[in-house]
């Protein structure tokens, strides 16, 4: 079931962050194992002596990196990181991740739009991580995202798809795909954001702390395809009674007193 | 001549610096880094011929994991 974004046609709907791995070593694993075709990576200073590995080296070449500009506090920071990013990998794939909240990491809908419009202007596939509100994802469409990315629940929380209410209408009224990012902690979340109709999920800590990170990719892998395909064949109506699904004829009793 | 590397002080013996000479210095992987004086990018290209002046702020900055 191959879908086309930012210009790439991909058969995984699983993406994922490289964030709080133990060791970069996992990444051509879960690759492998789990068939993940878009990993993201953040931008950070390199200190000349810290010992940091370049998780460049870990990525296998047909990968699609998608730069997150974490830690950008506002649209002109966020901005800059993803260029300096796109100085080191030739990728046009940005996140635009802006929290100006420390406690919840809660993203900068405002400061998000912006950078999302320069970012677009300057040729960059743009896909920005929001607060779910329907009206902004309409103007993010307006200014030529490629994609919305809204949130399950706040990152790194494990709590799911608590903002499906305000998700929901984001899915049904654009045209561009919606990619639910942060909150999904187990395969449940992902396949129940796959049977909303999201394009695709963003996963990182769920897998990145789980006992075996490559064995849980998997399991989300296999949750997003599970959720997909019932996306796909009809997600039935919720009932109020009982529907019997063995016919009401030829009953044993039948004819008896 | 001084200058800032990623905030830290740096006092260099030599009145000439290039971008290159600093990131051969410490052993920083070209192909992995990116670098920007007071604030702003330089591309690689001219990393072999940019000047670092006295006092100038200079960040090299990388890939990490991230979400």
């Amino acid at each position: 079931m191959i879908f086309e974004i930012g210009g790439r046609k991909l058969n995984s709907r699983l993406f994922v962050g490289t964030g709080k791995l133990s060791t970069y070593k996992l990444i051509p694993e879960i690759v492998e194992k789990s068939g993940v075709e878009v990993l993201t990576v953040a931008v950070r200073k390199i200190n000349p002596d810290a010992k940091i590995e370049n998780v460049l080296n870990y990525i296998p070449k047909n990968i699609v990196i998608m730069i997150n500009t974490s830690g950008a506090r506002n649209a002109e920071e966020a901005v800059k990181i993803a260029l300096v990013g796109s100085e080191i990998v030739n990728s046009k794939w940005i996140k635009v991740e802006i929290e100006a909240d420390t406690r919840y990491l809660a993203p900068d809908n405002e400061e998000t739009l912006k950078a999302t419009k320069i970012l677009v202007e300057k040729g960059f596939h743009v896909f920005p991580y929001i607060n779910p509100d329907l009206i902004l994802a309409k103007k993010l469409e307006k200014v030529g995202a490629t994609a919305v990315m809204p949130l399950g629940s706040f990152i790194g929380t494990n709590r799911g798809i608590k903002c499906e209410t305000l998700i929901k209408p984001i899915i049904q009224e654009l045209r561009v795909p919606v990619i639910i990012d942060a909150g999904i902690g187990k395969p449940s979340d992902a396949a129940k954001a796959m049977e909303l109709g999201a394009e695709a999920v963003l996963v990182n800590t769920a897998i990145a702390v789980a006992k075996n990170p490559v064995d849980m990719a998997v399991a989300l892998s296999m949750a997003v395809k599970a959720g997909r395909v019932a996306y796909e064949m009809g997600i039935l109506e919720e009932k109020e009674f009982a529907e019997a699904t063995s016919p009401l004829t030829g009953f044993l009793s039948d004819g008896r007193k | 001549m001084i200058f800032y590397l990623n905030g830290k002080k740096i006092k260099w013996d030599k009145n000439s610096c290039l971008i290159i000479d600093i990131l051969e210095k410490y052993n920083y992987s070209l192909d992995a880094v990116a670098v920007l004086v007071n604030d702003e990018i330089v591309k690689k290209d001219l990393w072999k011929n940019f000047q670092i002046s006295n006092g100038d702020k200079i960040e090299v900055v990388g890939f990490v994991g991230g979400g």
